[in-house]
């Protein structure tokens, strides 16, 4: 099968594009497109021609998936044609010519049952296809059957998958090993299998666990039923051992009771009672004794006591006088010492005022008394006076300093230059750089309009056809675009009229010579009779005919009408001979109806072309008047511009580079305007400049006629001007600020000089008033005055003391009169000593009168608090011996010794009574509840000797037997407990066994994987092998070739070799018979091999085969020109037989196709132009 | 009024089969599950106080020897000892051969029929008998309802039988028995297990099977539990299914007719999954998918199967809730022309296939083939090969299925992988 036409009617930005295939050979087809003209999409669209439109194919962008169609026209080697359309639908997307739906089976039996993805590998190649195909070759190590199949199948990278196979196989089991995934899987099952095991709990043992607790448990009751027993027995026997004693002591205790009798009449604490009363008649007896003796003595010692009552009676005086005395006896040691005093004071008093006032007696100080009180005053003024002094200094100083500054200030001012107005240069100067660099502005422009010029005059030498001057373009008539757009319509239009006209011109002509042909041929083979003859046959038969009737009926004479006739025949034998002619025609009219009937056809169809040609020459003619009449046209509007224009096409270039051109003249007188106009700029701001330099003197001269120098100058002018500006204010103002300082200064002095006058004013008063000089500084005033103050104090001092001392000599005589007149009365036998000494004698006197008294009131006390005991001990012994006798009533005896008597046998009644408590309490304690007469009872019956003996034995029984047997017995029972508590229905084992069958499962779902991966692998190693075998020597014959073609030589043919292990390998055979192996050749080389291969396999298919078109895509993209020349020419020769399609976006290629002169021709189908 | 369980074919501590989890799957939600439904029928029996439960057989699973598995079930019956309720127990194929069942002392609340003949046991306080007898070994082909008591006279009667019936698909044919046998005797209601399935054989008299308490491999799909009978004056006047199971199994099957690829396989995979979440009712799902369909991602899926049953495992595994776990893929989909009639038949790949087709390997051929299969055969564990779904590559019906894979496996990668 091969394509003849795909007709790309809408898919990806193909709106209808035919692809004319078509070729006497199938022949090599080269679709060329430059990247984005849509090779690719060609591709596609190729394959969904064939396949179907991919549901989510991307070509939709222009046309929508319901537009999408492409349409083809198919031929196979038998010679049947179809052509079909493919839209995008899932089902009845195949449409017949006319847009009826087509049966898929149709398209399939040009398939010929080649389905997508084998016609993919089989009949598809592309540049990585080739690259993986001649690395898998190598990594196959050459290997024959892996190379064969690989080609066969169209696979480029059949090692790859064996390989992975293989791997895959590996990584899932090795037969002993241990690290694949099976191998692990396995190993883990079989031990969560010893898992389940260990973790089982068989039946058995359950069992019997279960009987040796029962059984323990059994025998444990009954040994602690035994040893319960024994400890019992024991007990009893202990408990009598214990109580023996205490029941023989209760036996004669009970024997004593009954011997005492009964005492019950008498009260409960009848002792006590008795005792009680004999104790108290015995103290107070003592009492009253004792009572009575100390009576006694203390009124002896009453009478011991002699009181000085008169002295006690004065007492008060005394004490006063005793508190006087210390009074006269301190004046007594003061007096001499406070008269001295008196003496100093006075004689530094008068030293003090003479050294103040020479001569001034110490009486007369009472006159300068109101000035020395004053002092304060006088201080304060001698006190202003420093500060009146200094204010005075200062004001004079600071006028003078002042002064000079300001005669400095001045003589600054004056070195200074002058001052100099510079606003206007200032404002000149901003406007200037206002406008901007204008020199290298204008610079610029300068030379922009230079180049621009030159380009243009350039760009007009060009403008072939055209010739003149740059500058005439601007004025030069040029049409528009759309005119000449409209032109270039018309002529193609009108062109392609001729053309068309040409065409069916031709055609009719070639339908015309082949039906004239035809005629020909018919006429040839022998007369072909018409209609007409027919008709002429039978109108001379008929008028014969008439000819006979009118000689036969009529008896005319028709001889000379026979021989007008040109019948040189008789009329019988004419008109036989016509009926004759009539017969023969029209039989053979019926026997040759279907050549008559031909030839009749042909004859109207030749007539059809000759009238067809005729109207087509007049349209032609037509067509070709109204070309030339555009054409003529086209120059007339031409014409202003003096040009013999070319066509349409290239004068839109014309004009689009004149308009360019035009642009460029249009910018530079643009930019010159604007030249001018900076230059203009610039000359006024220089004349500003200029003027304003000049005004204040500092115009200047420059060379050039740039603004900039100016500029630059002027604004240094401007910088030093008000610099010098400013130092002057500054100045002037400094002589304004120091002017009004002085005037300043000048007033504070007049101050502080008339304050220091009134001073002086105030200060002589004071001083004349003391006695001293008008002068006198207020430092001599200060001292002079504290020497008054202080003779002052020394007089008062002075005055102090004699006043002292004349209250001292008073108290004195009050004290002794007072002194005597008391010891008259009280002691007159000291009265001859002196007062002082008396007072201190009285005071004694009093104090041993007074110690005295006390003790006597003391004794007084006592002795009646003696007398009140007594009476009280008296009555509280009455009273005991009242009690005594109610007792011995209540006794029922006579006199005291029956009474003792009594009281000893109640005694020990209840002695008895209660020791017999305290032994049955105890024998209680030991009878454990026990009553005490059955224990009584029991202790008659055994045999006190033999008890000890008993107990021992029964006590080792429990010990060394009864107990170990049960502690034993209860760790039995203990232990089995324990043991089957723990099968306690555990479900571990269970987990387990479904931890067990998920690794079951693994191992089922790797060996599924296994199995089927190791018999893929299996069974495609065998199949390469199998068709290695069965197809080796043909193809590799045929690859030889293409091999030696595709290498250039430099491999003279292909063939099966061994490696080492004996494995077929593909070799390389070299021009001098040595061979290489796969890994000696170049990678390029081995995409070569594999090509060879590929195209090996196709031409061996053919033999058996209908051929399908074989698609390279871009295949000789990495190909040197040699190499890329070696292969077109290999796939040229597949193309003699099978239909070779390549796809290419490299324009080299086609080249190479062209430059190639093959015997038969490569077509080249640009896909660029529907871009336009 | 009163009512009783029926349960049967607890297959105590049996563990769940052909199932592969992650490691990271949290195995808790589906540890020890048959234990937990047996858990699950006894809080329903101790919460709905029911009079008494009825356990139709194969209370154990054959071979399972860990006595624990006994004494499980021993605390179980004491806890309806405790709750005063009795137990009535046949023993069933899989318990007569379990030595479990002769060793375990159960509480006094259980009865176990006799093996030797038919036993009536009367409830007096309620006036039910049950008639019942047990599996003296594994199998039993004598029809055991033959020798069944006919009804007691006023009493409700209950007729404990495992039995397969007169057959069951997938259930030996064992003690064999018509439905008209069991109606001849006069019982209200029978209560028959063997068979996994539920099934209500008949109404009246009630003939049921109730099915196994949890299913355990994917050919036990579905609500699993037992039946409640509740029955007012001698008569059945309800029957329910309380599903008492605490994971579920799924089959389903997935068409991938008008996925374009792998995306929407995906999709629909999840939907499913989404579906079972849903049917689960809480419970975790064990889902078997078998793709089937004519879809253009045939290729995709057998070029690189475990990876994509790896991503649906990742599907499900985002799904959250209780859980969807994979137990399977099957892939039954369909090239869309098959390979075969696209493929001529003398291109390599059309040899192969068709050679494939004719490739008939037993034991000793694939050990000449391949001496390693043999080796592979030999360290796989006896379990896979034997039991109820033994690994046999040599079985027909199994070979057919490997070299149907291993032609989608060889078509995929040499078509799909080949070229690029």
């Amino acid at each position: 099968m091969r394509i003849k036409r795909l007709d790309i009617k809408a898919y990806g930005h193909f709106t209808d594009f035919p692809i004319d295939l078509s070729s006497e050979l199938p022949g090599l087809h080269i679709i060329f497109g430059p990247n984005e003209a849509g090779k690719s999409t060609a591709l596609r669209a190729l394959k969904a021609l064939f396949y179907g439109i991919d549901a989510r194919t991307p070509d939709n962008f222009l046309h929508d998936y319901s537009k999408l169609l492409i349409g083809g026209h198919l031929e196979n080697s038998k010679g049947d044609s179809l052509f079909f359309w493919r839209r995008k639908r899932k089902i009845g997307d195949l449409l017949d010519a006319d847009m009826a739906l087509l049966d898929a089976g149709t398209l399939n039996d040009f398939l010929t049952g080649v389905g997508e993805p084998l016609f993919d590998s089989l009949f598809g190649i592309n540049h990585e296809t080739l690259i993986s195909g001649g690395q898998d070759i190598l990594e196959q190590k050459g290997d024959v059957g892996q190379a064969l199949f690989s080609a066969g199948t169209g696979i480029s990278s059949l090692h790859g998958i064996i390989e992975a196979l293989d791997r895959e196989c590996a990584e899932l089991f090795k037969a002993g090993g241990s690290k694949p995934e099976l191998n692990k899987a396995a190993k883990h099952f079989q031990s969560l299998k010893k898992e389940i095991r260990d973790l089982s709990l068989p039946g058995s043992k359950w069992k019997k666990q279960e009987e040796l607790f029962k059984s323990a448990s059994v025998q444990l009751i009954n040994a602690d039923q035994e040893r319960n027993n024994c400890r019992a027995e024991l007990e009893r026997l202990k408990r009598l051992q214990r109580a023996m004693p205490h029941l023989s002591i209760r036996r004669d205790m009970l024997e004593k009771l009954n011997a005492l009798g009964s005492l019950d009449h008498l009260p409960g604490n009848f002792p006590e009672s008795l005792s009680e009363i004999h104790s108290d008649i015995e103290k107070f007896g003592k009492k009253i004794n004792d009572a009575e003796s100390q009576k006694e003595s203390l009124e002896e010692k009453i009478a011991d006591c002699d009181v000085r009552q008169e002295i006690l009676d004065q007492a008060e005086t005394v004490e006063a006088l005793h508190q006087r005395l210390g009074t006269r006896l301190q004046a007594k040691k003061d007096k001499p010492g406070v008269h001295d005093q008196m003496i100093r004071y006075r004689t530094k008093a008068a030293t003090l005022l003479n050294q103040v006032v020479p001569g001034l007696e110490i009486s007369l100080i009472n006159e300068i008394k109101p000035f020395i009180d004053k002092r304060q005053d006088i201080l304060k003024l001698g006190n202003r006076y420093a500060g009146l002094k200094k204010s005075l200094k200062q004001a004079e100083k600071q006028v003078k300093d002042l002064t000079g500054s300001l005669m400095k200030t001045k003589a600054d001012l004056e070195t200074l230059p002058a001052y100099i107005e510079m606003s206007g240069l200032a404002s000149a100067v901003k406007s200037a750089r206002k406008a901007g660099d204008i020199d290298q502005h204008i610079l610029s422009l300068g030379l922009e309009i230079k180049k621009q010029r030159s380009s243009a005059e350039t760009e007009t030498k060009q403008l072939v056809p055209w010739k003149g001057q740059v500058d005439d373009l601007l004025s030069l008539p040029v049409p528009s675009l759309d005119t000449v757009n409209r032109f270039a319509d018309n002529i193609r239009d009108a062109s392609d009229g001729v053309q068309d006209e040409e065409e069916t011109l031709q055609q009719a002509q070639e339908k015309l010579d082949r039906i004239k042909s035809e005629l020909r041929e018919m006429e040839k083979s022998g007369s072909v009779l018409t209609v007409e003859a027919l008709d002429h046959v039978r109108d001379s038969r008929d008028q014969l005919w008439k000819i006979v009737r009118r000689d036969w009926l009529g008896k005319e004479d028709v001889a000379g009408e026979l021989k007008n006739l040109g019948l040189n025949k008789e009329l019988p034998e004419a008109y036989e001979e016509g009926v004759r002619n009539a017969d023969d025609v029209s039989d053979h009219l019926r026997t040759e109806a279907e050549r008559v009937h031909k030839y009749a056809h042909l004859t109207a169809e030749a007539e059809k072309f000759d009238k067809q040609i005729q109207r087509s020459q007049e349209s032609g003619d037509k067509a070709a008047n109204r070309l030339t009449q555009i054409e003529k046209s086209w120059k007339e509007i031409w014409r202003g511009c003096n040009i013999t224009p070319l066509s349409p096409g290239e004068m839109r270039g014309w004009i689009e580079r004149c308009q360019e051109i035009r642009r460029m003249i249009r910018e530079r007188m643009d930019m010159m305007e604007q030249k001018q106009y900076l230059v203009d700029q610039r000359q006024g701001l220089l004349e500003l400049l200029g003027g304003e330099l000049k005004d204040i003197g500092k115009d200047k001269k420059l060379q050039s006629d740039d603004v900039d120098p100016i500029i630059t100058y002027a604004e240094q002018l401007l910088e030093e001007l008000k610099e010098n500006n400013d130092q002057r204010h500054l100045l002037e103002k400094d002589i304004g600020r120091i002017q009004r300082d002085i005037k300043q200064a000048r007033k504070e002095l007049e101050t502080s000089k008339s304050a220091m006058d009134s001073w002086h004013k105030h200060w002589k008063e004071p001083m004349e008033g003391i006695g001293l000089a008008e002068d006198t500084t207020p430092e001599y005033a200060v001292e002079a005055l504290e020497n008054l103050r202080d003779c002052l104090e020394q007089l008062e001092k002075t005055e102090e003391s004699k006043q002292r001392i004349d209250a001292m000599d008073k108290f004195k005589d009050e004290f002794s009169r007072d002194v005597q007149a008391l010891v008259e009365s009280v002691a007159p036998e000291i009265k001859d000593i002196p007062p002082e000494q008396v007072v201190v004698k009285l005071q004694s006197m009093l104090k041993e009168a007074r110690t005295l008294a006390t003790k006597r009131d003391g004794f007084i006390e006592r002795v009646e608090a003696t007398e009140e005991d007594i009476r009280l001990a008296k009555l509280e012994l009455d009273r005991a011996m009242g009690k005594i006798y109610e007792l011995k009533k209540t006794a029922r005896c006579e006199n005291d010794e029956q009474l003792y008597e009594i009281e000893r046998n109640f005694r020990e009644l209840v002695d008895l009574k209660e020791k017999l408590s305290q032994v049955e309490e105890t024998l209680a304690g030991i009878a454990e509840g026990v009553p005490l007469e059955e224990l009584d009872k029991q202790s008659l019956d055994v045999d006190p000797n033999g008890l000890p003996g008993t107990i021992d034995t029964m006590e080792r029984q429990l010990k060394d037997e009864l107990d170990p047997r049960i502690q034993k017995l209860s760790e039995d029972k203990g232990e089995a407990r324990t043991i089957l508590q723990q099968m306690d229905g555990s479900g571990k084992a269970a987990e387990k066994e479904e931890e067990a069958q998920q690794a079951l499962t693994k191992v089922r779902r790797l060996a599924d994987n296994y199995v089927r991966l190791r018999i893929a692998a299996l069974v495609l190693k065998r199949e390469v092998d199998r068709y290695r075998q069965e197809n080796q020597d043909p193809i590799l014959k045929i690859a030889a070739r293409y091999f030696s073609a595709l290498t250039l030589g430099a491999f003279s043919g292909l063939r099966a070799d061994t490696d080492d292990s004996g494995k077929p390998i593909l070799v390389g055979v070299c021009p001098d018979d040595c061979v290489k192996t796969v890994e000696e050749m170049s990678s390029g080389t081995r995409d070569q091999l594999y090509l060879a291969l590929r195209l090996a396999t196709l031409e061996w298919r053919l033999e058996k085969h209908e051929p399908m078109p074989f698609i390279a895509d871009d295949i000789l993209v990495n190909f040197d020109d040699a190499r890329a020349e070696a292969t077109l020419r290999a796939l040229a020769s597949l193309a003699e037989k099978n239909q070779v399609i390549l796809f290419t976006h490299h324009r080299q290629i086609i080249e190479s196709a062209k430059a190639l002169k093959l015997k038969n021709p490569v077509f080249i189908h640009p896909l660029s132009n529907i871009t336009n | 009024m009163f009512r009783f369980i029926h349960a049967a074919d607890i297959h105590l501590d049996s563990p769940l089969k052909g199932l592969e989890l992650p490691e990271d799957a949290p195995l808790e939600e589906i540890r020890a599950a048959s234990r937990r439904t047996l858990e699950n029928m006894v809080d329903l029996a101790i919460r709905e106080e029911v009079a008494f439960v009825l356990i139709a057989g194969d209370l154990y699973d054959g071979e399972w020897r860990d006595f624990n598995t006994g004494l499980f079930f021993n605390q179980c019956m004491v806890k309806l000892r405790d709750a005063g309720i009795r137990v009535f127990v046949i023993s069933g194929n899989h318990d007569a051969s379990n030595q479990m069942t002769r060793t375990l002392q159960l509480p006094d609340n259980v009865h176990i029929f006799s093996s030797r003949k038919p036993e009536t046991v009367t409830i007096d306080n309620i006036n039910v008998a049950v008639h019942g007898q047990s599996f003296a070994n594994r199998a039993v082909s004598d029809n055991l309802s033959l020798n069944y008591p006919t009804a007691k006279g006023g009493h409700f009667n209950i007729g404990l039988l495992h039995t397969a019936l007169s057959g069951r698909k997938g259930h030996e044919l064992y003690a064999p028995c018509t439905v008209d046998d069991l109606r001849a005797k006069g019982y209200q209601y029978w209560a028959l297990g063997h068979v996994h399935n539920r099934e209500e054989v008949h109404h009246d008299p009630w003939i049921v099977f109730s099915g196994n308490i949890q299913g355990r491999h994917i050919r036990e799909t579905g609500a699993k539990g037992c039946t409640m009978v509740t029955v007012d004056g001698n008569r059945v006047s309800d029957v329910d299914h309380i599903e008492l199971d605490v994971l579920r199994w799924s089959l389903y099957e997935v068409d991938l007719k008008d996925c374009l690829n792998m995306d929407e396989v995906c999709d629909r995979v999840q939907k499913v999954f989404e579906k079972a979440l849903a049917d689960g009712d809480g419970r975790p799902v064990i889902v078997r998918l078998e793709l089937k369909g004519t879809t253009p991602a045939h290729q995709k899926l057998h070029a690189q199967s475990p990876y994509w049953t790896e991503e649906f495992r990742a599907i499900a595994a985002n799904l959250g809730g209780a859980g969807v776990w994979l137990e399977k893929v099957k892939l039954r989909t369909r090239e869309h022309t098959d390979p075969e009639s696209l493929i001529q038949g003398d291109t390599p790949i059309g040899m192969l296939l068709s050679n494939l087709k004719h490739l008939a390997i037993d034991v000793e051929e694939l050990a000449v083939l391949d001496p390693e299969m043999t080796t592979f055969l030999s360290k796989l564990p006896a379990e896979i090969r034997g039991g109820d779904d033994p690994f046999d590559p040599t079985d027909p019906g199994q070979w057919d299925e490997i070299i149907s894979d291993v032609k989608d496996l060889l078509v995929a990668r040499l078509l799909s992988k080949g070229q690029s």
